[in-house]
């Protein structure tokens, strides 16, 4: 007779893997997001915490990253709303230019986003989000232009 | 056994300098939870409420370093950092602020208040839940 999900033991060692991958996923050096069509986030990690923050997110608006980038990436949107096949990639590292953060923060605050977008197969409504830290690319693009002159 | 009925609630002054004495019976009574650590960032104080909402159990809590082991999601300029701002500049550390955790991967609003003071041996994150 199969398990049934009711009557599966948590064993020691089960829950010592679970805790070592929530770990895993918690010291991810990128912020990853899963979120519905609508933009409702359903799963985060930490790291996506911090990266959004200088959108204000956590600040009493919704937990949806739409509505989060509508302000500095519209297009966004229009991807996903745009997007009809059963998998793949919607964008790969997207670039999105934060805005001015507090001074007291501003030494800390990303400069801008990287922003991949993914399908997934298993989930008609479901998209896998990985954002990265793109402040290394633009101050190099600005000592760039800086040369240039 | 009862309870010790809280005389303080989230938002309270002084909580820092309230926190560090407080008999674990009344810091378990705070409808709030409460996360205390020495200057090394091993975990001291740890209440109920935080045991119960967090699903951690204090006794495994204690000694572990909180921004390492407990909590990696305060491991930022956010939080970690304004603990190490204001112990370099010997300031008096009391800020609150909305965040969201992400307990078990799931987007969770909280509110934050981190407390520090360089007179005090232990410091402490607030977390109230909505």
């Amino acid at each position: 007779m199969s398990a049934t999900p009711s009557s599966v033991t948590i064993t020691p060692d089960m829950l010592r893997e679970y805790r070592a991958l929530l770990q895993f996923i918690h010291l991810a050096p990128v912020g990853l997001v899963q979120m519905k069509h609508s933009g409702d986030i359903t799963m985060m990690n930490p790291m996506a915490t911090q990266l959004l923050a200088p959108l204000g997110f956590g600040d009493g608006g919704d937990l949806n990253l739409l509505t989060l980038f509508d302000t500095v990436t519209p297009d966004l949107r229009l991807m996903v709303q745009g997007f009809s096949r059963v998998t793949g990639v919607l964008c790969d590292k997207h670039v999105v230019h934060m805005p001015e953060t507090d001074a007291s923060l501003a030494a800390h605050a990303p400069l801008a986003l990287g922003v991949t977008a993914v399908q997934l197969q298993a989930d008609p409504d479901t998209l896998m989000v990985v954002l990265t830290d793109e402040s290394s690319a633009i101050k190099l693009q600005r000592i760039r232009a800086t040369w240039g002159r | 056994m009862s309870l010790a009925t809280p005389t303080f609630d989230f938002d309270s002054p002084g909580l820092c300098d309230r926190l560090q004495d407080l008999p674990t019976d009344a810091l378990d009574a705070l409808p709030f939870g409460v996360i205390g650590f020495d200057a090394s960032g091993s975990i001291v104080r740890y209440n109920r409420y935080e045991v119960d909402a967090a699903m951690f159990e204090r006794d495994a809590v204690i000694g572990q370093h909180v921004f390492v082991e407990l909590a990696p999601c305060f491991n930022n300029y956010l939080i970690a950092g304004r603990f190490d701002e204001a112990a370099e500049q010997q300031q008096v550390l009391d800020e609150s602020l909305p965040y969201v955790l992400s307990f078990r991967m799931r987007p969770t609003r909280v509110r934050l208040r981190l407390l520090a003071d360089p007179a005090l041996a232990w410091r402490f994150v607030l977390v109230l839940r909505s």
